[in-house]
């Protein structure tokens, strides 16, 4: 029978199939509102995944101090699903809260793709964003690039981490001269507003 | 396949076969009635309908409320009892998914059992070729939607 192995750096947990499958039945009543018996394959592979994603959102989070409680003891499958989905929506919560510090000195320097990832993109993203049915799904393509490769994030933990690695960007470009960062990225390309370009390492380039 | 998982299986057919078995005492009025061996048949059907049509069932399965549907029908009889259900499980499954799931498992079936008494006569051929067909495409389209408990039906 299939196991699946949710890890963190301290500790290891198996489920087995038996154990998932009771909430993502349990999932799949809620997401049909008891009107459907069955689901395609696409949709129980989606609520799956949602289990699997909370989960291993409570291995991924949680705190030392905890993990060394627990080390040896292995959570009920429904209770570790129930704590990763309440420390997803916290996450959603800090991401929100992130979004909107940010855009009170947010500047795209110009550069559309940069505004439209940074300020509409993530919007739609907290507008659509599914915790309950589909919080592994990240939404938005994020065309913008950042300096950082995320291989294996996705959903709000990506989200996160991408918007952070804006915040900090901003947070560096706010110290330098306006007028230095328009210059340098017009000394780069002439139409560096439609450029689907880092600014920050344009910048960096040119200190 | 292991031992574990062949009790697994068997664990999960028992409770079906227990839940399909508690109907015969309803269908029992309408001269139907189902043994052990056609509800082991019915459930091995159901499952291959399942993996046919790519589709995962949870709970008690549809098995039953089709039984329940269907039963008063004039179109069946004892000796064509398990072929019907056998093949209106079959085309439910595979209309859900025509239907893009836009559709209920009570919206279907009321428009199933609708179709099958009036238009099509007990015929299970008209129901599946030509009312869910031309019925599956309409909510694709999105010009037909269900209007409730009353059976009405509109096109937009």
């Amino acid at each position: 029978m299939s196991r699946y192995v949710i890890s963190n750096k301290d500790k290891e947990c198996i489920y087995s199939m038996d154990e998932l499958m009771p909430i993502v039945a349990w999932l799949t009543e809620k997401y049909t509102s008891k009107e459907s018996t069955s689901v395609s394959y696409n949709i129980a592979r989606q609520l799956m995944g949602a289990v699997l994603y909370c989960i291993r959102e409570l291995a991924v989070t949680e705190d030392l101090e905890t993990a060394a409680l627990n080390l040896n003891k292995k959570q009920l499958a429904k209770d570790a699903y129930e704590k990763g989905y309440e420390l997803v929506i916290a996450k959603v919560n800090q991401t929100q809260e992130m979004y909107h510090t940010m855009l009170q000195c947010f500047h795209a320097y110009g550069n559309q793709n940069y505004y439209d990832t940074a300020v509409k993109g993530i919007e739609g993203f907290l507008k659509c964003y599914d915790v309950r049915y589909h919080p592994q799904n990240n939404i938005i393509t994020m065309d913008y690039p950042v300096l950082l490769i995320f291989d294996q994030m996705c959903g709000v933990d990506l989200i996160y981490q991408y918007l952070n690695c804006i915040r900090l960007e901003q947070m560096f470009l706010s110290q330098l001269p306006e007028n230095f960062i328009q210059n340098t990225l017009v000394r780069y390309h002439c139409d560096y507003e439609e450029l689907f370009v880092n600014i920050c390492s344009i910048v960096l380039h040119n200190i | 396949m292991k031992e574990q998982e062949i009790y697994e299986l068997m664990k999960q057919d028992t409770y079906y076969l227990e839940k399909v078995l508690q109907s015969n005492s309803y269908t029992r009025q309408f001269g139907l009635q189902l043994s052990e061996h056609e509800v082991l048949e019915l459930l091995q059907d159901r499952k291959c309908s399942l993996q046919e049509q790519e589709r995962v069932e949870f709970g008690e399965g549809i098995l039953q409320k089709i039984i329940f549907a269907f039963c008063d029908s004039p179109y069946i009889y004892q000796d064509n009892y398990v072929d019907m259900i056998a093949q209106l499980q079959n085309i439910f499954y595979l209309y859900k998914n025509e239907s893009m799931d836009e559709l209920t498992d009570d919206e279907l079936l009321s428009y199933m059992k609708e179709k099958f008494e009036n238009e099509c006569q007990g015929s299970v051929e008209h129901l599946e070729d030509t009312c869910l067909e031309g019925f599956a495409r309409m909510i694709r389209a999105g010009t037909c939607r269900f209007m409730g408990a009353n059976n009405e039906w509109s096109e937009e």
